[in-house]
C-alpha cells in the first residue's frame, strides 16, 4: 500500500467577521482519499471553516497548504487551487439561464480550455454517473431539489478535481430526495475521492467516514474515527451535541 | 373495462379528456366583473359616461369642418424627413430613392428575421373571428357618440345654483340620446361599416365552429392582412394628393399620390417575398445558415444606411472636394493596421500556452494605447487602439479551442472594419446637399437619434453599472461620479453643453456637426441611467452565483459575462424597455439646439407657413399618434420577448 499524501494543511486558522470572531484557530490535517465529515451546531464555524479552504472566505491568520501550494492573495494561486477544489453548495447554486449540459460545459471549456466536443462528452458520463442523462437539455428550474444537487456535483467533478468540498449538501432538501444525493456522494468516497464534508446526516457520517470533526465557538472540539466518535465520545460539548441529536 | 378499485390506488384524471371550463356568456361575464354589487353598478356607470363624453368630444373635434388636417398631409414629407433632397429645389436632384432603399433593407431583414426564428403561433380561427364581432360591435357603438348636429348652447343658460346644474346635466343627457338616434351622414356610415364587420365576424366564428375546433392560421396573417389592409387602401380610398405649388395649397383628387403608393406596395411586396423565401431556405437548407445571414446582414445593414443616407455612392472625392487620399491616406491605413495587423496579434496573443505572458504583453498593449493620448494624433487612432488593447487583454480569457480563438479574432476583425467605417463615414464629406443646419430631419432625424444613442450607451452603461458594483475603489468612484453627475442635470442642459461648449474642449480644428453632437450628448445621458437600470439588476442575482462561478475557477471577467450579465440583463428587459421608450420621446428635446426633428416641425416649422398660419393642434395630435404607435408596438415587442426568454428562469 502506498503513503497517502497529506492533502490539506491546515495551521491555526483564524477568520473574523468584524468583531466576531468565526475560527479561533483550526489546526487539521487531511490525507489523500480521505474522507472527512464535519459537524458541529449552527453559528460553529464549520461551513466558514470549508469556504475558507477555497477562499471564498479569506482567513486573517494561520496558513492553508492545499496540495503544496500555500493560499495567499495571489491570485494565480487561487485560481490554480479553485479549479483543483470542486464545491457543492446548500443552495445548489446552478446558473438559472443555462442548460443542466452547459451547467456542466462551462469551466471546463473557459478554465480548462477544452474543445466542446470533449467537454460534452465528458458531461454526458458525468450525468451518467449521478442518474440524470436524460436531463441533459432541460434548464435547471425544470428539476426537483434532488436532480439539481446531482447537477451541482457533476458539475463540479468536470473540473476533474482533486478534492470535493460539501456544504451542507442535503440540507436544503425534501427528505425523499436526500437519498438520492447521499448515493451519489457515497459513490464518489469509494472511489477514491478527497472528500471534506459538513452535514447533519449522521447516517452518512457513520457509515462513509474515515474521519469525523466536530466544531464548537470556532474550534475543532473532537476528532476522530466515527466508531469512536458515536460511542464513546470524551468531550462534554460533544456528548451534549450528540444526545441532542441522535 | 372497470378499473380495480382496491383501496390505495389513485386514479388520476386524464389530462388529455379533462373537460374543458364551461363558456361564460356575455351576459354572466357583464354581471360577473361590472355589476356585481352596487358599488361597481355606480363605478361602471360614472366610467361609462366619462368614456362617452371624451370620446364625443374628441370625435367632435377631430371631424369638425374647420380643421386643418391639409396641413398635416401637405406637410407629410417634411414631417418625415424634413428638406431631404426630394425636388422641389430644382438646383439638387431628388435624392429620396436612398430613404425608400433604406426603410426596404429594413423590412426585408425584418421579415427575413420572423421566417429564420419562427415567430408566431396558430391562432384558433373560430376565436379570432369573435374578436373581430366584438371590435366590429364596439365601432357600431362608437358610431352613436358622434359630434352633435346641434347647438345646444341654450341648455347652459338657466343660472339658478344646483337647479342649473341638474338642468344642464339633464339637458345634455336627452340631447345625447335624441342625437344618438339621429343617424346621419357619416355616423350611418360608421355604423353601417361597425355593424358590418360584427355581422360577417359573427357568421364566419358560426361557420368555423360548424367546422371544428381545429381549424386555425398562422398569426403572422394578422399584421400582413392589415398591412395589406392599407396598402389596398392607398391605392382604392380617394384620399387626394396634397401638395405645395409654388408656396400655395395644390390638390388633386384621386388616391394618394405615385410617389407614397409605389415605394410603399414594392416594400410591402419586397417583405412579403423575402419571408417566403425565408421559409424555404429554412426548410431546406436549415435555420442555423439564415440566422448566421441574418446576424451579417444586420450588422452590416447600418454602415449601408448611413452610406445610403449620408454619403453619395458616386461621391467622387476629387470633383467634390476632400481628395482621394483622404481615403487611402487615413482609412485605409488605420485599417490595414488594427484591422489585419491587429487580427494577426490577438491571434497570437490567445494562444492557450501563452498563459500569463499573453496577459503581460496585452498589458503593455494597453499601457501603449493610453500613451497615444499624449502625442497628437488622429482621434480615431487613438479610439480604436484603446479597444484594440482591451481585446488583446481579453483574449487570453476567451480564446479556448481554436474555434473560439477564429470567433475571437473574427469578431475583433468584424469590430475594427465597422469602427473604421462609422468614425470615418461621421466626419467625411457628404454628398448630399439641403440648405438648413443639416440633412437630417423630421421622423428620419429621431430614429436615427435615437437608435444611434440607445446602440451606442448600451456598453458604456454596463461598464458603468459593473464599475459602479466593483469592489475595486477606483472604478467604483469613477462610475458613481459618472453616473451621479449626469443624473443631476437635464437633459436639454447636456444637449447645450455639447452643441456649444465641448468644441471648445477639444484639440485645434475639431469640428463635429451638431446631429453627431446631439447622438454624443444622447448617449452619456442614457449611459448613465441605463447603468442604475443594469445595477438594479445586478444586485437581484444571488451571492450563491458569484459563488459556485468562482469555485469553479472562472476568472472575474469571464464570471461576469458568463454568469452574471445574462442573468441580470434578463431580470432588467421591463426597465430597458422603458428607457429606450423615454429616449425615443426624449429626442424631441434636440429642437434646442436647432435640429429639426420631428416635434419641431410640428410645433415650430409648420404654423410658420403663411398658407397654414398658426395651425399647430392637428399637426401635435398627428405626432402623438405616430409616436404612440411606434412606443406601443416596442412595448408590445418587448412582452413577447420577456416571456421567451423567461424559459431556464429559476
Amino acid at each position: 500500500m502506498t503513503v497517502k499524501q497529506d492533502i490539506i494543511v491546515c495551521e491555526g486558522v483564524k477568520k473574523w467577521f468584524g468583531d466576531f470572531q468565526a475560527l479561533k484557530g483550526v489546526t487539521t490535517t487531511v490525507k489523500e482519499q480521505e474522507v472527512v465529515v464535519v459537524i458541529g451546531p449552527s453559528g460553529s464555524g464549520k461551513s466558514t471553516f470549508i469556504r475558507t479552504l477555497n477562499r471564498l472566505e479569506v482567513h486573517q491568520e494561520g496558513t492553508i497548504i492545499i496540495d503544496g501550494i500555500e493560499l495567499t492573495n495571489d491570485l494565480k494561486n487561487i485560481e490554480k487551487i479553485r479549479s483543483e477544489v470542486g464545491m457543492v453548495f446548500q443552495q445548489f447554486n446552478l446558473f438559472p439561464h443555462l442548460s443542466v449540459l452547459q451547467n456542466v460545459t462551462l469551466a471546463p471549456i473557459w478554465v480548462r480550455k477544452k474543445p466542446k466536443a470533449e467537454a460534452e462528452e465528458l458531461a454526458m458520463s458525468l450525468l451518467e454517473r449521478v442518474g440524470i442523462p436524460e436531463q441533459a437539455d432541460k434548464f435547471p428550474g425544470q428539476l426537483s431539489g434532488g436532480q439539481q444537487q446531482r447537477v451541482a456535483i457533476a458539475r463540479s467533478l468536470a473540473m476533474e478535481p482533486r478534492i470535493m468540498l460539501f456544504d451542507e449538501p442535503t440540507s436544503a432538501l425534501d427528505p425523499e430526495m436526500i437519498k438520492e444525493v447521499l448515493d451519489v456522494m457515497k459513490e464518489l468516497a469509494l472511489s477514491g475521492m478527497t472528500m471534506i464534508v459538513v452535514t447533519h446526516e449522521m447516517g452518512f457520517a457513520k457509515e462513509v467516514a474515515d474521519r469525523v470533526l466536530f466544531f464548537d465557538y470556532g474550534l475543532v472540539v473532537e476528532e476522530g474515527t466515527p466508531e469512536h466518535f458515536f460511542t464513546n465520545p470524551q468531550h462534554d460539548r460533544t456528548k451534549l451535541f450528540l444526545s441532542q441529536i441522535l | 373495462m372497470e378499473p380495480d378499485m382496491n383501496p390505495g390506488k389513485v386514479v388520476l384524471p386524464d389530462d388529455e379528456f379533462a373537460p374543458e371550463s364551461p363558456p361564460l356568456s356575455p351576459s354572466m361575464w357583464m354581471r360577473e366583473n361590472l355589476f356585481s354589487n352596487k358599488v361597481n353598478v355606480v363605478l361602471t356607470f360614472t366610467a361609462l359616461s366619462i368614456i362617452a363624453f371624451a370620446v364625443r368630444n374628441m370625435v367632435a373635434w377631430i371631424f369638425a369642418p374647420n380643421r386643418g388636417w391639409e396641413a398635416v398631409a401637405t406637410n407629410l414629407r417634411l414631417l418625415m424627413v424634413q428638406s431631404y433632397p426630394a425636388g422641389p429645389e430644382p438646383a439638387i436632384p431628388d435624392q429620396f430613392a436612398r430613404i425608400w432603399l433604406s426603410v426596404g433593407i429594413v423590412v426585408v431583414l425584418a421579415t427575413l428575421s420572423l421566417a429564420a426564428w419562427r415567430v408566431g403561433s396558430r391562432v384558433a380561427a373560430t376565436s379570432f373571428f369573435k374578436t373581430v364581432r366584438t371590435g366590429g360591435a364596439v365601432l357600431a357603438l362608437f358610431a352613436f357618440l358622434g359630434p352633435p348636429t346641434q347647438d345646444y348652447a341654450f341648455l347652459g343658460g338657466v343660472d339658478i345654483p344646483v337647479v342649473g346644474v341638474l338642468f344642464r346635466l339633464l339637458g345634455s343627457l336627452v340631447t345625447f340620446l335624441v342625437e344618438a338616434t339621429l343617424m346621419t351622414g357619416g355616423r350611418l356610415v360608421v355604423f353601417a361599416i361597425g355593424a358590418a364587420i360584427a355581422v360577417a365576424g359573427h357568421l364566419a366564428s358560426q361557420a368555423t365552429k360548424a367546422r371544428g375546433e381545429e381549424l386555425s392560421f398562422h398569426s403572422l396573417f394578422i399584421p400582413a392582412g392589415a398591412g395589406a389592409l392599407v396598402i389596398l387602401a392607398l391605392w382604392v380610398v380617394p384620399i387626394g394628393h396634397y401638395f405645395f405649388v409654388e408656396g400655395a395649397k395644390g390638390f388633386e383628387p384621386g388616391t394618394i399620390a405615385a410617389s407614397t403608393k409605389v415605394p410603399w406596395t414594392l416594400i410591402a411586396l419586397a417583405g412579403v417575398v423575402a419571408y417566403f423565401l425565408g421559409r424555404v431556405v429554412v426548410k431546406f437548407l436549415g435555420e442555423k445558415l439564415l440566422k448566421f445571414v441574418l446576424g451579417l446582414g444586420w450588422g452590416l445593414a447600418l454602415p449601408v444606411i448611413v452610406l445610403l443616407i449620408i454619403r453619395d455612392p458616386d461621391f467622387n472625392p476629387e470633383r467634390d472636394g476632400g481628395g482621394i487620399d483622404f481615403l487611402t491616406g487615413t482609412d485605409v491605413t488605420i485599417w490595414l493596421i488594427f484591422g489585419v495587423v491587429g487580427s494577426v496579434v490577438i491571434g497570437f496573443l490567445s494562444l492557450p500556452k501563452l498563459g500569463e505572458a499573453g496577459r503581460a504583453i496585452a498589458g503593455l498593449l494597453m499601457i501603449g494605447s493610453l500613451a497615444m493620448w499624449a502625442f497628437p494624433m488622429l482621434m480615431r487612432a487613438r479610439l480604436i487602439g484603446f479597444l484594440f488593447a482591451l481585446f488583446a487583454i481579453g483574449a487570453q480569457t476567451f480564446a479556448g479551442d481554436s474555434r473560439a480563438r477564429a470567433r475571437y479574432v473574427g469578431l475583433w476583425l468584424a469590430m475594427a472594419t465597422l469602427l473604421v467605417f462609422f468614425l470615418g463615414a461621421i466626419n467625411a464629406p457628404g454628398s448630399v446637399e439641403v440648405p438648413g443646419k443639416s440633412i437630417l430631419g423630421g421622423l428620419l432625424l429621431t430614429f436615427v437619434l435615437a437608435l444611434t444613442s440607445i446602440l451606442l450607451s448600451f456598453p458604456i452603461g454596463l461598464v458603468m453599472a459593473l464599475g459602479r458594483t466593483s469592489t475595486m475603489p477606483i472604478f467604483r468612484v469613477i462610475s458613481t461620479m459618472y453616473i451621479e453627475l449626469v443624473r443631476g442635470i437635464p437633459f436639454i442642459t447636456i444637449l447645450i453643453f455639447f452643441d456649444l461648449i465641448l468644441v471648445l474642449f477639444l484639440p485645434g480644428n475639431s469640428e463635429f456637426d451638431s446631429v453627431t453632437l446631439a447622438i454624443l450628448g444622447g448617449t452619456l445621458f442614457s449611459a448613465a441611467y441605463l447603468a442604475e437600470n443594469v445595477r438594479g439588476g445586478l444586485q437581484a442575482i444571488p451571492k450563491g452565483q458569484y459563488e459556485a462561478a468562482k469555485a469553479m475557477g472562472l476568472s472575474t471577467l469571464q464570471l461576469t459575462v458568463f454568469i452574471i450579465l445574462p442573468q441580470a440583463l434578463r431580470a432588467v428587459i421591463p426597465s430597458l424597455v422603458g428607457q429606450t421608450i423615454a429616449i425615443f420621446k426624449d429626442t424631441s428635446l434636440v429642437a434646442i439646439i436647432g435640429l429639426f426633428d420631428f416635434l419641431f416641425i410640428a410645433d415650430k416649422v409648420i404654423p410658420a407657413q403663411t398658407i397654414f398660419l398658426g395651425i399647430k393642434l392637428e399637426n401635435i395630435v398627428f405626432i402623438a399618434g405616430v409616436y404612440w404607435i411606434f412606443t406601443f408596438s416596442f412595448s408590445r415587442a418587448s412582452l413577447r420577448l420577456e416571456k421567451k426568454v423567461g424559459l431556464g428562469e429559476r
